[in-house]
């Protein structure tokens, strides 16, 4: 057989594509020829090698991935420590501060104070008298309305509508004829 | 959502949710590109649930969305111009490679991002998502044959570039 055919055949074999029949005739073949039988091993070599790096790559891709997910671990555990220390001075201060509220006493409060308004007594004594007086009858609502405020009257000066020239004119002839 | 509905989604989710995770972060080389299109792809699946034709398997119609989701992230990613995304910067920062392992798999890792896209996409879902044969050529809709083809010149590629950086140091 050709040195390519050999080559073939024996990474068929490494595969463990070659079936039984196949696989006996080629290693009895390899037995009875020295140089096919090294061109055989050199190419099973080459094909073990190129498996062992292959699998040597994906296996320390993911050797670094345990040791990258411990380092990530620790690392998490290292950042969350000044959260956990302010959580901790926190959850103290609220201690304090429910113990202090629980334990003080309750200051007593003021009674409240009674506010009684009354008229001036120098508005209209009389005019109160009166209404004693007439309970119940015309008088006592008219006295009662004058005891009510008033609104204020209008002055009749505030009245003016006129103009901003109606008043100038005759200011200024004033103190043209002055 | 129906009982049997649920059952089937959570058992799909099962078998392929490790297989789409590792295709895509291998086609985004951004983890968290990875879970996105995870869930988007998931997202996808329930609402086009009834659209499934049943010519192939659910894994193969389900990565066939993965394919075209990784292509829409990686487009978006140009259009986003020469910015590097933070996540992808910290990607492999938490190594838990050895020196030797870095040093041992880094020629190997670049070999396979210098492939053209058809090699690199069947190496990735060979090797990242673990496909068979047959469930790459229904994902990619092409035969079997093609497959290997694809995979064996792959390889060889792989090969020859690593021999060039052995050679170059």
């Amino acid at each position: 057989m050709e040195r390519d055919t050999i080559e073939r055949l024996a990474i068929d074999l490494a595969a463990g594509e070659l079936n039984e029949d196949a696989e006996a005739l080629f290693r009895e073949y390899l037995a009875e020829h020295p140089k096919a039988n090294r061109w055989a091993q050199n190419m099973s070599q080459i094909y073990d090698k190129t498996e062992a790096a292959i699998e040597a790559k994906i296996s320390n891709a993911y050797a670094g991935v345990e040791v990258a997910a411990a380092n990530k671990k620790a690392l998490s555990r290292a950042r969350l420590w000044p959260v956990g220390r302010w959580a901790a001075v926190v959850a103290f201060a609220i201690g304090v501060a429910f113990a202090v509220g629980r334990w003080s006493v309750v200051t007593e409060t003021r009674k409240p104070v009674a506010v009684k308004t009354t008229l001036h007594p120098a508005v209209s004594q009389n005019l109160l008298d009166l209404k004693a007086k007439y309970e119940g009858t015309f008088w006592a609502d008219k006295i009662i309305s004058s005891l009510e405020p008033k609104p204020y009257p209008k002055h009749k000066g505030n009245n003016w509508t006129g103009t901003f020239w109606s008043s100038l004119r005759p200011y200024m002839k004033e103190k043209h004829d002055e | 959502m129906t009982g049997a509905f649920k059952t089937e989604i959570e058992e799909l989710w099962t078998r392929t949710a490790g297989k789409i995770r590792a295709y895509a972060l291998c086609v985004c080389g951004s983890r968290v590109a990875a879970e996105d299109i995870l869930q988007d792809c998931y997202l996808r699946a329930v609402r086009g649930w009834m659209q499934f034709d049943g010519r192939a398997s659910r894994q193969a119609w389900l990565f066939g969305i993965v394919r075209k989701a990784c292509a829409d992230w990686c487009r978006q990613e140009k259009r986003r111009a020469t910015v590097v995304p933070l996540e992808s910067l910290d990607e492999f920062g938490d190594n838990t490679l050895e020196k030797s392992d870095i040093d041992r798999f880094e020629a190997v890792w670049n070999a396979v991002e210098n492939l053209d896209a058809e090699q690199k996409e069947v190496v990735h879902l060979r090797f990242a998502a673990g496909l068979s044969y047959a469930e790459m050529a229904q994902t990619l809709g092409i035969p079997v044959g093609t497959v290997r083809s694809r995979l064996h010149r792959g390889l060889n590629a792989v090969r020859a570039q690593i021999r060039e950086q052995e050679n170059g140091t």
